[in-house]
C-alpha cells in the first residue's frame, strides 16, 4: 500500500451528536431528503461478541421521518410523535424511512451528502404531496 | 439496533454502581465516505451523569466559545466516561451492564 493510500485509510473518530446525528440529508441533485433522525446498526450480543472477540457493531443506515424521531423524543411527546408519522405512511409499514450507508457519498459541513436524487427515496412523500395537491392549485404557483 | 436503544441508558459498572447515562456514541471508520466502501463502527458509549454539555456540541472540546460556556461544560465533560464496546457485558432495554468498575475506566481514560 502506498504511503498515500494508508493515509487515506487511516481510522477517524466521530461522535454521533456532533457528526451525525441532527444533520441534514441532502440528496445528489442538491435537494434536501430531510434530518439524520436515527442510526441503525448491525445487532451484536456484547457478551458473546466480546468473549468471542468479535467486531463492533457496524453503522447500516440513518433513518430518517417521525417514526425515527419518535423513539429519541421518547415520552408522551415521542409516542405521539410516532403515531402521527405511522398514520402518515401510506402502505401502514411502522419502519422508519431508512437510507443505507453506502448511500453515503461525503459528510461536509453542509450535511451528509448522498449518492442517488432526492427524488429516489421515499423520504419526501409529505413534502410531494402538499406540492401536488396544495401548492401546484396555487394560482402562481408556478406548476 | 438502534442508537436509541443505547442514548439515554442508563449504565452500571460491573460492582453495582451506577455510571450515569449514556450520552454520545463513538463511531470510528477506515477512511471516509468519499474513499468509497465506508464502514463505520460504534466503538464506545460516552457516559456520565450529565448530558448537556454533549447536546450543545461540546462533548469533544473543539468548542470555541462562548468563554463561560466552554469552561463550564469542559468541566462537566471531564466528568464523562467513555467506555469501550469490548466493555459491554449485558445490553437490557435501558440498562447497561459493563463487565469493569468505574476505577479500570478511569485509568483507562488517563
Amino acid at each position: 500500500m502506498t504511503r498515500k493510500a494508508a493515509t487515506r485509510k487511516a481510522t477517524s473518530l466521530m461522535w454521533a451528536n456532533e457528526g451525525l446525528l441532527d444533520r441534514l440529508l441532502i440528496g445528489i441533485d442538491g435537494e434536501d431528503v430531510g434530518m439524520v433522525d436515527n442510526l441503525e446498526f448491525s445487532d451484536a450480543t456484547p457478551a458473546s461478541g466480546a468473549a468471542s472477540g468479535a467486531a463492533e457493531p457496524e453503522l447500516t443506515a440513518l433513518l430518517c421521518g417521525p417514526l425515527a424521531f419518535g423513539p429519541r423524543l421518547g415520552g408522551r411527546i415521542g409516542t405521539w410523535w410516532t403515531a402521527i408519522g405511522r398514520r402518515l405512511r401510506p402502505d401502514g409499514d411502522p419502519a422508519p424511512n431508512r437510507i443505507p450507508i453506502q448511500l453515503v457519498r461525503r459528510i461536509s459541513h453542509r450535511g451528509v451528502e448522498l449518492a442517488v436524487p432526492a427524488t429516489e427515496l421515499p423520504n419526501r412523500r409529505v413534502f410531494d404531496w402538499a406540492r401536488s395537491r396544495v401548492v401546484d392549485k396555487i394560482p402562481g404557483s408556478g406548476a | 439496533m438502534k442508537a436509541t436503544d443505547l442514548i439515554g441508558c442508563a449504565v452500571y459498572a460491573a460492582d453495582g454502581e451506577e455510571l450515569g447515562h449514556v450520552h454520545d456514541l463513538r463511531l470510528e471508520s477506515d477512511g471516509k465516505p468519499e474513499d468509497g466502501d465506508w464502514r463505520c463502527r460504534l466503538t464506545g458509549l460516552v457516559c456520565g451523569s450529565s448530558a448537556i454539555g454533549h447536546r450543545l456540541g461540546y462533548g469533544t472540546g473543539d468548542m470555541a466559545g462562548p468563554w463561560p460556556l466552554t469552561s463550564l461544560l469542559a468541566r462537566w465533560r471531564r466528568r464523562s466516561l467513555t467506555v469501550p464496546w469490548r466493555d459491554v457485558d449485558e445490553l437490557q432495554p435501558g440498562r447497561i451492564t459493563l463487565r469493569t468498575s468505574r476505577r479500570q475506566l478511569e485509568q483507562m481514560q488517563r
